[in-house]
């Protein structure tokens, strides 16, 4: 029961990151066009920022030893604010806003800053460099210990301490409620003429160009506002699992995962998406419980995890390019007088 | 220090040389990237590992290493142009090169995985010791350096006096254009494929020779990779071959420079200076050196 139980909540909480990922992966891919192989830069800004930002500033406000270093005396530290967080939910949950809107802001200009060497590349160029720039953001962190305790990575306090034997179900809920607000967000953009927009653009951009429309422009709101999004993921999963840990930003969880995703559940649907997300979870749910029953073979039974993931992927564009649920035609409301 | 910083610029330059011309060839092609040939380059270096293991040279793991590189590049590009053919846009391309990428790169670890449990290797290895030496320096110096100017050093004259080779330069300037001149484009592309495949399997083992290798690198050989081919020019072979001495070079002046100035630590942030040159370039010349030089000849 209990063991179900965790089962459940933790494919509940994969399924609401992944699926925030995905679907800021998906606005740009799905609907622009733009393929970002090197998504997971951003998640990886949300979670250093997260081990910046706040619980130094917090060391701060209550006053804690200034001979304690967050890195170097880490779990003493995070013992000391865990106490002043429980007793204080209002600096709590200003720490959490003032947070989540640096980590909103730097996204947004490591992105616009990203677009400038991105927009002189071509082709197939565009799509893989931002790979490139976020193995050496993770080369960084992995390698400066001040950042997030390189290899080691941080153990981080619970901001939501403060909701006393439930302060789990904080960074839970926080998650189902930007999810919410984000899904919501992005339907109504989606179905928008800004929308139609962005279909347009993936579908020929040349032609979109030739009607006055500012292709490039479009091109970098989107990757900015969808950049923003998956700095978000970063945060909160970081504030889920009380740690930050730059070994855990790798390009298989949070890039090839997503872009699985939306292949299996339908580029061009959000719903789709979602139902890919939620198959995928599932999936690597049940090949991780495997693991322990599976001893017998001369190899760790994790490595055929990839090899699914990858033939999956490629019966799927083979067999079913348009995934599990196609993409639906646009319509247009008719305006009656 | 510096002689071993040397030999390590000049065997990360030509392996990956070799590599980058393979990669852009493919790229003008198909016109996408092969997010799969790093993994390629992995799964073949540990065919020198077994080698090794059952008493032989690391060097005559090449043919091997080189044939099945080639097998699987061939395989590649045979699903690649089926996609192509059935009308796949070049996001599709891109996604079907990462599953595959991703099999080879599962494929690799149940590999290693299984030669380590039977055979007692270990997952990262080097094979440094197992190499020869020649006026006091390693093998693969000599043979990664001579394997990839004579390699460019024959291409450019197939390219120029062979037949084949301008049908070849033909197809890499216009493939339909080409087909209807009459060449045979489908063979020509598979062996061309195939070829890039093979430098792929040598640069594997010439790499494990001088660097350590584990399954989990080849995301930094991926960066190395790119790089060298947007510096040398995306649809220049011998610009990114070039390219390839820039990166490493670079990132061995870069390790001199400041471990002198800041400290050793610096030399774990090398693989920044790939990606940091290349944003410098794309300033400078967006469409990578060698257009840059012709232009300035031009002109």
């Amino acid at each position: 029961m209990v063991l179900g139980s965790v089962l459940i909540i933790d494919i509940l909480v994969f399924f609401l990151l992944y699926s925030i990922l995905s679907l800021a992966l998906h606005l740009q891919f799905g609907y622009t066009g733009i393929l970002n192989v090197g998504i997971y830069i951003y998640p990886m800004i949300g979670g250093f920022i997260l081990a910046i930002v706040p619980f130094r500033l917090a060391m701060i406000i209550f006053n804690v030893d200034p001979r304690l270093d967050f890195v170097a005396d880490n779990p003493i530290v995070v013992r000391i604010l865990n106490d002043y967080l429980a007793r204080n939910p209002l600096t709590s949950v200003g720490l959490l806003l003032f947070t989540i809107a640096v980590v909103i802001i730097v996204a947004m200009l490591v992105s616009w800053l990203i677009s400038y060497p991105l927009l002189r590349l071509e082709g197939a160029y565009q799509k893989i460099f931002t790979l490139a720039v976020a193995e050496c953001l993770r080369v960084i962190g992995l390698q400066y210990f001040p950042i997030a305790g390189g290899v080691f990575g941080l153990g981080i306090p619970n901001i939501f301490k403060w909701l006393g034997d439930f302060d789990w179900v904080g960074p839970i809920a926080l998650t189902a409620c930007i999810f919410a607000i984000i899904l919501l967000l992005i339907i109504k953009l989606c179905n928008s003429p800004f929308g139609r927009l962005l279909k347009a653009i993936r579908e020929n951009a040349l032609a979109v160009e030739s009607l006055g429309k500012d292709v490039t422009k479009t091109q970098k709101i989107i990757m900015v506002f969808s950049s923003a999004i998956a700095a978000l993921v970063g945060v909160l999963y970081c504030l889920i699992f009380m740690t930050v840990t730059p070994e855990a930003f790798n390009v298989d969880d949070f890039s090839f995962w997503c872009i699985a995703m939306i292949v299996l559940g339908g580029t061009g649907n959000n719903w789709g998406v979602l139902i890919g997300v939620l198959t995928i979870i599932i999936l690597r749910r049940i090949s991780y419980i495997s693991r322990n029953y599976i001893t017998s073979l001369p190899f760790d039974i994790a490595w055929l995890e990839p090899i699914m993931l990858g033939t999956l992927i490629l019966l799927f564009l083979i067999y079913r390019s348009t995934g599990i649920l196609p993409e639906k035609p646009t319509t247009i409301k008719k305006q009656v007088n | 220090m510096v002689v071993s910083l040397l030999i390590d610029a000049i065997v990360l330059s030509s392996t990956f040389a070799l590599l980058s011309f393979g990669f852009t060839l493919q790229f003008i092609t198909i016109g996408t990237i092969n997010l799969a040939q790093p993994n390629i380059v992995i799964f073949t270096s540990y065919f020198a590992l077994l080698f090794c293991m059952v008493g032989y040279s690391p060097y005559l793991s090449i043919p091997v290493a080189s044939l099945v590189g080639g097998i699987l590049t061939l395989s590649i590009w045979k699903i690649l142009s089926y996609m192509k053919k059935r009308g796949s846009d070049s996001n599709t391309l891109l996604i079907t090169t990462l599953a595959i990428s991703l099999i080879i790169y599962g494929s690799t670890n149940v590999f290693a995985d299984y030669i380590s449990r039977t055979m007692g290797t270990r997952r990262i290895f080097g094979l440094s010791i197992y190499d020869f030496n020649f006026l006091g320096m390693p093998g693969v110096l000599f043979f990664s350096l001579i394997s990839s100017i004579l390699f460019a050093l024959i291409f450019h004259l197939f390219l120029k006096k062979c037949k084949t080779g301008i049908a070849i330069k033909a197809i890499l300037e216009d493939q339909s254009l080409a087909e209807i001149h009459g060449v045979n484009t489908e063979l020509l592309l598979n062996a061309m494929w195939f070829i890039t495949g093979c430098l792929s399997g040598l640069a594997g083992v010439f790499y494990s020779m001088w660097f350590f290798v584990q399954p989990v690198v080849w995301i930094l050989f991926f960066v190395r990779m790119i790089s060298a081919c947007i510096i040398g020019g995306t649809t220049k072979p011998f610009g990114s071959f070039f390219g390839a001495f820039i990166v490493g070079f670079s990132e061995v002046l870069f390790i001199i420079v400041s471990s002198n100035i800041i400290g050793p630590g610096m030399a774990a942030y090398r693989s920044i200076v790939p990606v940091a040159l290349v944003c410098i370039i794309l300033f400078i010349a967006p469409k990578g050196i060698i257009e840059a030089i012709e232009k300035y000849r031009r002109e």
